[in-house]
């Protein structure tokens, strides 16, 4: 499958030598890491590695202990900066959802908007029907989260990170917490969100997705980068010894 | 046909009752917002500033209201600070109560899942406005069932103003069972407590189907 090119060879994220500490364990031990706009790349690798983490120091949920994180160019890192701001265009989706249960549908896709861009509520409502009618669940709008299955959840999740037109996606194992039955209809918006050209970064244990749309593969272990490269390279053809063996255990 | 003292002592002990009333007004609105105030200051990021809370609310929860009470009416007015009984049982049951309500409402806030504020933050709301939108509406549902439950002990403990010698229902009626004994000498006691009993009962019982029914609705939800 292919993507629309990229228009712009300048990284949208771009990771130098992040390090990150929890305490005595260092879980991130220098990553460095570009993704270009329109660029898919899929994150695996053993739990507790570091894929989560590397994930959150993206957007600094989780401070980093050292090293850069530039969106856009913009150093994240400097003490003046505006995090607030700059997360507005960076959108992420979390393993467990994490939709406002207070507020129904479309109160979680327009909260952000009116109340951090300023949108009116009309405006707002209208783009969260186009969203909701793009991952299927334009008939959902009023229900609350708990009626939703998890695979509904998701795609609200999606839906409610996409109305801040982020630049980039963060995905953080999306389909992990869901039953079998419900990963493909997640699986469909990210394929779609992929194919629109949205720059996405992913975590995830579905090695047939990173395959089919992954532009990148990056294969973390012990806190580092162990191996990177074209999906299907990597998957059939793994140099690493470590990245030979996760492969086997997951591919069994 | 009734006794001719049960007149001028039911009229008495609702003097008393009005002030138990108002005591437990005062120290449940004040200890309401003061305790909120205090119990969002310790959510708060400040190192310094939790830690200055979290003093004073060991400090008020740890001591018994009575003694607390003491304090205030007895030892207080040692150094010039001296308030009249109904005050004294005003401060000490608002000390007690607003530690105990900054206690739940920290606890609360922080039993919302850290994923809430995570998403949150995600979507570039700044820690105050994430507070405010996403973790305060789930916590006031959290926080409402122990609140009550409160409410209905600081009513409760208002009947503790008696000691610092607070006229309130409690001391009517334990004023009218010294007087009747000393004017007729038969004690009335029974009657008069058992009255006691029945009022206060009245008052905190429909509190705490309240409370029970809030859980409920909140379980379903």
């Amino acid at each position: 499958m292919t993507h629309a090119p990229a228009t712009d060879q300048d990284p949208v994220i771009e990771l130098r030598g992040v390090r990150k500490s929890f305490g005595e364990l260092e879980v991130l031990k220098g990553i460095d890491l570009a993704v270009t706009r329109g660029e898919v790349v899929v994150i695996i690798g053993p739990s507790g590695g570091g894929k989560s983490t590397l994930l959150r120091c993206v957007n600094l949920l989780d401070p980093i202990s050292a090293g850069q994180v530039f969106l856009e160019g913009e150093d994240l890192t400097r003490p003046q900066v505006d995090l607030n701001r700059i997360r507005r265009r960076i959108g992420m989706v979390f393993q467990q959802f994490n939709l406002f249960p207070h507020l129904t549908v479309l109160g979680n896709l327009t909260l952000a908007p009116v109340k951090l861009l300023g949108l009116g509520r009309q405006e707002a409502e209208r783009l969260a029907g186009d969203l909701l009618s793009r991952v299927g669940l334009a008939d959902k709008v009023d229900a609350y989260p708990r009626q939703l299955s998890g695979g509904q959840q998701q795609r609200v999740a999606i839906a409610r990170a996409l109305m801040m037109s982020p630049h980039v996606m963060l995905f953080d194992e999306v389909t992990s917490a869901l039953d079998p039955e419900l990963v493909s209809e997640v699986l469909d918006v990210m394929r779609d969100l992929a194919r629109s050209g949205m720059t996405m970064l992913c975590v995830t244990h579905e090695m047939g997705f990173a395959r089919e749309l992954g532009d990148r593969l990056v294969f973390i272990d012990g806190g580092v980068i162990a191996e990177q490269g074209r999906p299907a390279d990597v998957l059939d053809d793994p140099q690493q010894a470590r990245t030979q063996q996760f492969l086997r255990k997951v591919l069994r | 046909m009734m006794p001719l003292w049960v007149g001028p002592v039911a009229r008495y002990m609702a003097t008393g009752l009005v002030t138990t009333l108002a005591l437990a007004a005062v120290s449940i609105a004040v200890s309401v917002v003061l305790g909120t105030l205090l119990g969002a200051l310790l959510v708060l990021p400040s190192r310094a500033v939790r830690l200055a809370v979290r003093c004073y609310v060991e400090i008020w929860r740890g001591l018994p209201i009575i003694v607390t009470l003491f304090f205030i009416f007895f030892v207080l007015p040692v150094i010039g600070l001296r308030f009249d009984t109904f005050v004294a049982a005003a401060i000490g049951l608002c000390l007690w109560g607003s530690a105990n309500v900054a206690e739940v409402v920290r606890g609360a806030v922080q039993s919302v899942p850290h994923g809430q504020a995570d998403a949150a933050a995600a979507l570039g709301f700044p820690w105050g406005r994430r507070m405010r939108h996403v973790v305060f509406p789930q916590a006031v549902r959290r926080a409402l069932p122990p609140l009550v439950g409160l409410v209905v002990n600081l009513t409760q403990q208002t009947s503790l103003a008696t000691v610092i010698g607070v006229l309130d229902l409690l001391q009517a009626s334990q004023r009218s069972i010294e007087r009747l004994t000393l004017s007729t000498g038969a004690t009335h006691a029974i009657p008069i407590l058992g009255a006691v009993l029945v009022v206060y009962f009245v008052i905190c019982l429909p509190l705490t189907f309240l409370s029970r029914r809030l859980e409920r609705s909140l379980q379903r939800a």
